[in-house]
């Protein structure tokens, strides 16, 4: 189980809870049900790398505790 | 559930009721067994190491016991020496003792030495065996030269002493070099059993020659060479003082004239056949078909059996006959060239008068002419009837043609007007020509026409309407007509202003028609003529009305077949863009429509300023994604969360310019 923090520099700083082998868009709509936001919408980055939806945090190597940088479509 | 403003965090068990509502595992929890990594590297394999520092320690622990404990190795030494008394005294003698022996060794080897030297005497006997590298016959009698030892490598281990003369040595490599350059190949091509040292593939191997130079000495230092210069010399004086005039040898004096028997080297082989085949005995046989045989030939060359005996007089040897003949030929050859040059020569000469025979008929009328007499009137007479003429033509076409003494010009535009149909949509032509009907009342109908002619032709002079008139029957009230055309309109004066002088001028049509628009207008069609009726309209691929320059520009590059560059295309392109956002402009706004955009924003916003701000944060990215979530709010229909986001969102800054600026 890993945390991640979503951080939309907005206001917003999230910290959802997530498997090692979730894909990004299973992510994406955990936080869209925390946020509010639909899952669409969403765009994950990490310093203008784009995650794609359909790779897991493990091959991002997404550890416990990063941050990503959330925006808006 | 936290919440910190935006910042929410599910517990897991929340987070697994969302999963589960999303249809996705729920979350893996895992002990966290932090596994050290400082373990791996201990286990170091203990056997051999432990064997080894056992080993070492052993020896150490030896060691300390051979040293004795406690001493230094000055004091160890000291401790062999105790057991003499005065140490000084004792190494005194000591050392005066190994020095007597050393030099009784000294001695001893220098008187071995001298021995040694008498025995070693060098002499002449000494240099048997020894190898010269320079050629024996290098070497100058009765002069002495030196001899020195050639250099050999450091590592050759079998080489032997040669002694060299460097001078000679010199020579020699100068000398082979030469023969290198000469490129003397030694390939005999004729010889075909020759050596096969000497192929091609062989030429440049010169391995084999190099070893063969040189002599060596031989007892006592003296040379011993197989054959001495001298005994040389006395071998070639015996051979060329044994030369017998007597002796019969196979060679014979050579002679000018084959023999009979070299003779036979020239029959053939057949000749040969046949004359052994035949007769065993005569070698020769007479062929009854051949002329030329052997004998003949013989006879022939033989001076001694030939029939000319050879008086100088009479004799025309071969050379001259034969100069005389070809003196003769020449001379043939000359004469039938002189006898053509003649004939062609006369054929040239006699070309004048074959044209003076085709020109019979000029001359003829030469002397015809020249007879008769030539009388001016004749002349006059001529050339006055043909003025008679002329004017008779001319009267004709003024009988006929127009009522105009004014030159009539034709230009091919206005033909062409006129030919084209005056109903037609396009054409300008207005018809001058007036339509007459002839009806009854002649009068009217000439009058009416007198009028007519009278308005339109209004400029011409007034000879023309008195020429007219005159034709005309009724004169009277042309007269009256006539009279009020006539009457001379009131000229402006000149003096009095510029407008006066203007109107003069173009009463007298010495003005030109000026276009209404002015010169601002290059892009009206073109007029070719200069006539109002004749403009004519080039069209561009946009739909513009083209200049006369550029209008001449299109038509070259159709009728060459070549188009403009791609620079020059693009700039055109770009140029008509940009006129049509000349025309899109709006006098009441800024060429980007900044009233227009901003009244959009207004409606969208309902409020009536706008927030201009730019930030130097850092954040610049994160304000673009803000205006660019703002717009995109703006643009979209999402309802509810507009409101909530816009309400957010406009607290913070924005620069709408740039945004408009990205968004389009």
């Amino acid at each position: 189980m890993i945390e991640v923090t979503c951080n939309d520099r907005l206001g917003s700083k999230v910290r959802v809870k997530v498997n090692g082998d979730d894909t990004i868009g299973d992510l994406k709509k955990v936080l869209s049900a925390q946020i509010g936001i639909k899952a669409e919408k969403i765009r994950l980055q990490k310093s203008n790398i784009i995650y794609k939806d359909h790779i897991t945090l493990d091959d991002y190597e997404i550890h416990d505790g990063d941050g990503l940088e959330l925006y808006y479509n | 559930m936290k919440e910190s403003g935006k910042n929410s965090e599910f517990s897991i068990e929340e987070t697994n009721k969302i999963r589960i509502s999303l249809g996705l595992e729920p979350l893996k929890i895992e002990k966290k067994t932090s596994a050290p990594l400082t373990t791996e590297k201990e286990k170091v394999p203990n056997g051999d190491a432990s064997n080894d520092i056992k080993d070492t320690i052993n020896q150490l622990k030896k060691k300390r016991e051979s040293r004795p404990v406690g001493k230094s190795i000055a004091e160890q030494l000291l401790e062999n020496g105790e057991d003499e008394e005065d140490d000084i005294s004792n190494w005194v003698s000591k050392s005066r003792e190994k020095e007597m022996k050393k030099n009784e060794e000294k001695k001893k080897n220098f008187r071995s030495s001298l021995n040694k030297k008498k025995d070693d005497h060098y002499s002449q006997k000494n240099l048997k065996g020894l190898k010269v590298g320079n050629d024996l016959k290098n070497f100058e009698e009765d002069s002495e030269t030196i001899l020195t030892l050639q250099d050999t490598n450091v590592l050759d281990e079998d080489s032997e002493d040669v002694l060299v003369n460097i001078n000679i040595a010199e020579r020699e490599r100068r000398e082979k070099q030469i023969q290198d350059s000469k490129k003397q190949s030694k390939y005999d091509k004729f010889d075909e059993y020759g050596n096969n040292k000497y192929s091609l593939l062989n030429q440049d191997n010169e391995d084999d020659e190099k070893k063969k130079s040189g002599f060596s000495l031989g007892d006592n230092g003296v040379i011993e060479s197989n054959e001495s210069l001298r005994d040389q010399a006395k071998k070639n004086l015996d051979y060329l003082a044994s030369y017998d005039m007597d002796s019969t040898t196979s060679s014979s004096i050579l002679s000018s004239f084959y023999t009979q028997e070299e003779m036979e080297q020239f029959k053939t082989r057949a000749q040969n056949k046949k004359s052994s085949s035949s007769s065993g005995v005569e070698k020769k046989k007479k062929r009854i078909r051949k002329k030329n045989t052997a004998d003949d030939i013989l006879q022939s060359l033989d001076a001694t059996t030939s029939s000319d005996l050879g008086s100088r007089k009479t004799r025309i040897t071969e050379k001259e006959r034969k100069e005389q003949e070809n003196n003769f030929k020449r001379e043939e050859n000359y004469q039938k060239a002189l006898d053509k040059a003649s004939e062609i020569s006369k054929l040239t000469y006699s070309a004048d008068i074959f044209e003076e025979a085709e020109d019979e008929d000029f001359y003829k009328t030469l002397s015809t002419s020249k007879k008769a007499p030539i009388s001016n009137k004749n002349i006059v007479d001529i050339v006055n009837k043909k003025k008679q003429q002329q004017q008779q033509q001319q009267q004709q076409e003024e009988e006929d043609g127009t009522n105009n003494l004014e030159e009539i010009t034709i230009n091919p535009t206005t033909e062409f007007v006129r030919s084209l149909n005056p109903e037609g949509i396009i054409s300008n032509y207005k018809s001058d020509i007036t339509t007459s009907k002839i009806d009854i009342d002649e009068e009217m109908e000439e009058t009416e026409e007198n009028q007519q002619n009278k308005k339109h032709d209004n400029n011409d002079d007034d000879n023309s309407d008195s020429d007219q008139d005159d034709e005309s029957n009724s004169n009277e009230e042309n007269n009256d007509k006539y009279k009020t055309i006539t009457s001379i309109t009131e000229e402006p004066l000149v003096a009095s202003s510029m407008a006066a002088t203007l109107k003069l001028l173009a009463q007298k049509g010495d003005l030109q028609p000026q276009l209404p628009s002015g010169t601002n207008t290059k892009k009206r069609g073109i007029n070719y003529d200069d006539i109002e009726s004749t403009i004519i309209e080039h069209k561009d691929e946009f739909g513009r009305v083209l200049s006369r320059k550029e209008a001449f520009v299109k038509m070259s590059q159709i009728f060459h077949g070549k188009k403009s560059g791609k620079n020059k295309l693009e700039k055109r392109k770009k140029e008509y863009e940009e006129e049509l956002k000349r025309m899109k402009m709006d006098s009441s706004d800024t060429p980007l429509g900044m009233v227009k955009s901003f009244q959009s924003f207004q409606e969208k916003t309902s409020s009536p300023y706008l927030v201009l701000s730019s930030s130097n944060n850092n954040n610049n990215e994160a304000n673009i994604n803000n205006n660019l979530i703002f717009l995109n709010n703006l643009y979209t229909n999402n309802a509810n969360s507009n409101n909530s986001k816009s309400n957010n969102n406009n607290n913070n800054n924005n620069n709408n310019n740039n945004n408009k600026g990205k968004k389009k």
